[in-house]
């Protein structure tokens, strides 16, 4: 049943927020916010005056930002919605997804050394691939057809720098988009290509002698453009990594020598001619790993992973005369994956190489229509995907296949979403999804959201709706005759139900405050448990997690080189399945995000995050830590050359990840301070416009 | 490392600076009511903004009293019925859909130069669109409704516009 919105503000919440106002990196969060906003309310804004006195020409050739209307958009959308600007990337010296949505309220990260994994409001389940969150580029979806993952380290395959913004819509969105799409939904938009041509190269080196370089061809005329961009990554990592649960002489004292490298290529390339599109990726990722995950020997180069990814995707979008929208996508996907790892339990240990592969091609349609009727607005669509296949092996190097699956599962789906604007100031937003799956059935998902907006500079929404996740091909499929059976019985999707109550408020123009709300309830979460069989484990739907909390955030945004943005958030989880306590799930978090200006040409970019304490899986506790990050960026020099310094972990805390069931370690160390170089030149080939 | 970037600060370029994409809006708007010509131009020009709070302050700040030519500019946020029919530009900065078929069906067949902020806008009823694309601001124009207004826009700001027609590609 849902819960009224009086149960989401619970007594334990507010007495944790006093006990929670007098910690220290709160005080700092608060210390440092309130000089960035004492700086705007005393800075002079002078740019309308020299904007007044340019004539039509010159207007036309200025660059403009607009993290305002970002704030307006926020303010009207049924949800609570985050967005990531290039320029927000540029000046933080983000280098993956993760560290961008780290930044924002409630989202965390971990990092294993091979995957990065992403917690929502208070929830992170032990070794799960982000398949609670929908990840998609230009509306394409990137959740792999194996492992249903979104990968936010460097097997996303776009480089961060062709990214035009990133919109992060908390909250369930299956009613839309369907599967995954449980706590956020994010959508990686790439940038567009203006009325010119230019090549575009960026190179960075960094700690560990990391580097990595970019080359990009954009063109464009009228309403028709073309973009390739290629990326070419490789960090050899921490050349030793000590482990103290193998401080044994047998295990070389601990200590994994050259296991932390990994590489990645990626192609992107995207062409449009008026209402059509086509857009399509190719990413190859090879990473090595030192844990000695899932049963693997410590310190042995046959320990790694390897991915590649690419998809095709064709896309036409109309509006007519009429007010009616049309939006028709095809697309084709491909995933293939290698695990490999010298096997530590077997007779010879070290002797025996296993590797697990998987791949799946999948193709799809979706068509959508939005027409307006007066004041009310419609929304309706359909979606299908088919996998040709989804193949999953297991094999012994010299000995072949010792298991194998193969299966093509297909989804049908249907969604509608009506938006009544009642009055001016009142909007109800109500939808829902039905989705059928070969595999386990059908899937309803509804929501409603109440958008009131009593002035030009208030929003409240009240926002009720359930979202789900299909049991992943892996989790359904996938056996070998060493440790893993099938599901006992057939596996169901996983549930939401999501309660949320958001207040915005425009202070100022420039000032943006927002307080959210929320009450989870996850049902049938999927499971790795023993099984039956005596050492033998198996996947089942069992566990439930409440997970209640409250987030406040402060932005402001003065100018591009001026801005800031505070937050802070309390979560209060409950697991009640398998495991008895809350998993990786902090109860405090605060971020603070500032930019100034250091002179006309270069600004300074600090970034600083706190995650209060965790307990892993086991029980064991994860120290909370503040991780400030500091990045100098300027602007373009000698009309093309941007450069940007960044150091991570600035002061060089010792600070650590919880660790999942298959591996040997409840938790392990994380980098100390690292740093980044960055170069970035643009030459225009027959563009007057100048650079970027 | 950070020295390295640092050390840049001391050059001497120019390089090209981001502006508020709202200021740059009423800054267009400020320069283009100086190339168009109504058919009876009195000693005040009133301004009518319809939409959200943030670019009517701006509108507000920047244009209100202020001088273009011989004409000084009044500034109305969210005009009623009666001012609305004065007003000699009407600015619809990020209002909704319905609030502009609403407000331009009051003023349609007026000398009024309406101004919108996407590249719908001059397709589906107004005239001048001030569109970003990419990231500078280009201006859209319907001519045709411009003409058949009333309203005379300079060959000066045509020569930098994308025009179009009501309802097509362009």
């Amino acid at each position: 049943m849902a819960r009224l919105t009086g149960d989401i503000v619970p007594a334990d919440i507010r007495s944790m927020m006093r006990r929670s106002l007098s910690a220290g990196p709160l005080r700092m969060a608060v210390a440092i916010g309130l000089q960035v906003f004492v700086a705007f309310a005393y800075s002079q804004s002078q740019v309308d005056q020299d904007l007044m006195s340019m004539n039509l020409e010159d207007l036309s050739r200025v660059k403009v930002f607009s993290a305002s209307r970002h704030f307006e958009d926020a303010r009207r959308a049924p949800s609570s919605v985050s967005i990531i600007t290039a320029s927000d990337i540029r000046r933080n010296g983000w280098r993956t997804l993760g560290e961008a949505l780290s930044s924002l309220r409630s989202f965390y990260t971990s990092y294993d050394r091979n995957n990065l994994f992403l917690g929502v409001r208070g929830f992170m389940r032990p070794g799960d691939y982000n398949s609670r969150v929908l990840l998609l580029v230009n509306g394409h979806r990137l959740n792999d057809n194996i492992y249903s993952g979104a990968a936010i380290g460097t097997g996303l395959s776009i480089d961060l720098d062709l990214v035009d913004h990133i919109e992060v819509v908390r909250g369930p969105g299956s009613s839309l988009f369907g599967t995954n799409a449980m706590f956020a939904v994010i959508n990686v938009i790439t940038r567009s290509v203006g009325s010119e041509t230019a090549i575009e190269t960026a190179d960075e080196t960094g700690s560990f002698l990391s580097r990595a370089s970019r080359v990009t061809v954009a063109t464009g005329k009228g309403n028709r453009s073309a973009l390739l961009s290629g990326t070419y990554h490789k960090d050899p990592g921490q050349s030793s990594l000590f482990f103290p649960q193998f401080d044994s002489p047998l295990t070389n004292n601990g200590y994994a020598e050259n296991m932390d490298g990994n590489r990645f290529d990626t192609v992107f390339a995207d062409l449009r001619s008026g209402s059509f599109r086509l857009q399509g990726a190719f990413s190859d990722t090879m990473k090595r790993f030192p844990t000695a995950t899932s049963g693997t020997l410590f310190n042995n180069p046959a320990d790694w992973v390897e991915g590649t990814r690419a998809f095709v995707d064709a896309s036409w979008h109309k509006t007519a005369w009429s007010g009616t929208g049309i939006d028709i996508r095809l697309f084709y996907d491909n995933f293939d994956a290698v695990g490999s790892g010298a096997l530590r339990y077997l007779p010879m240990p070290g002797t025996i190489i296993g590797r697990t592969k998987a791949r799946s091609d999948s193709a799809g349609a979706e068509a959508n229509v939005t027409h307006e009727f007066g004041t009310f607005r419609i929304t309706a669509g359909a979606d299908y995907q088919y996998s040709l296949r989804v193949l999953l092996r297991n094999i012994i190097v010299g000995m072949g296949d010792i298991s194998r699956t193969d299966n093509s599962p297909w989804f049908a789906a249907i969604y509608g979403d009506a938006e009544f604007n009642f009055t001016p100031n009142l909007i109800l937003h109500a939808g829902g999804r039905f989705d059928e799956y070969s595999t386990f059935g059908g899937a309803v998902n509804p929501r409603f959201a109440l958008v009131y907006t009593p002035g030009t500079h208030t929003a409240v929404k009240y926002i009720l709706g359930k979202a789900f996740q299909a049991p992943s091909a892996a989790a359904q499929f996938y056996s070998d005759p060493i440790n893993v059976l099938p599901p006992p019985v057939k596996l169901l999707p996983e549930g939401i139900l999501s309660n949320e109550l958001i207040l915005e408020q425009n202070l100022r123009p420039w000032l943006f405050v927002t307080a959210d709300g929320f009450y989870n309830e996850l049902h049938n979460l999927i499971t790795e448990v023993p099984a039956k069989t005596p050492g033998f484990v198996w996947e089942v739907n069992d566990g439930q997690v409440d997970a209640k909390g409250l987030e406040f955030e402060v932005a402001a945004e003065r100018s591009p080189g001026l801005g800031a943005r505070a937050s802070y958030t309390l979560t209060a989880t409950s697991d009640t399945g398998v495991y008895t306590r809350p998993v990786n799930a902090p109860v405090t978090q605060a971020k603070l995000n500032g930019r100034l200006p250091l002179s006309r040409h270069a600004f300074a970019s600090v970034e600083v995050m706190y995650v209060g304490p965790m307990t892993d899986y086991r029980g064991t506790r994860v120290p909370s830590y503040i991780l400030p990050n500091v990045t100098v960026n300027t602007n373009p020099l000698w009309g093309g050359w941007v450069f940007s310094s960044s150091m991570y972990n600035a002061t060089n805390r010792r600070w650590f990840s919880p660790m999942g069931p298959t591996d040997p370690e409840d938790q392990i160390q994380q980098d100390g301070l690292t740093w980044r170089f960055k170069v970035t030149y643009r030459i225009p080939v027959n563009g007057e416009r100048g650079s970027r | 490392m950070l020295l390295a970037a640092l050390a840049a600060l001391a050059l001497p370029p120019a390089p090209t600076q981001e502006r508020d994409e709202r200021a740059v809006r009423v800054a267009y708007l400020y320069s283009l009511i100086k190339f168009v010509d109504w058919p009876t131009p009195g000693n005040d020009l009133l301004i009518g903004y319809v939409g959200s709070q943030a670019t009517g302050e701006t509108l507000l700040k920047s244009l209100d009293g202020r001088r273009s030519d011989a004409r000084t500019l009044h500034v109305v946020l969210s005009p009623g019925d009666e001012l609305l029919e004065k007003c000699e530009v009407i600015y619809f900065g990020d209002a909704s859909p319905e609030d502009i078929r609403k407000t331009l069906a009051k003023v349609s067949g007026r000398p009024v130069l309406t101004l919108g902020e996407t590249d719908s806008f001059p397709r589906r009823g107004g005239m001048i669109g001030l569109v970003k694309d990419e990231d500078h601001i280009e201006i859209v124009v319907n001519l045709q409704l411009a003409q058949r207004s009333g309203v005379k826009i300079s060959s000066r700001v045509l020569n930098l516009a994308t025009i179009v027609r009501s309802g097509g590609e362009g």
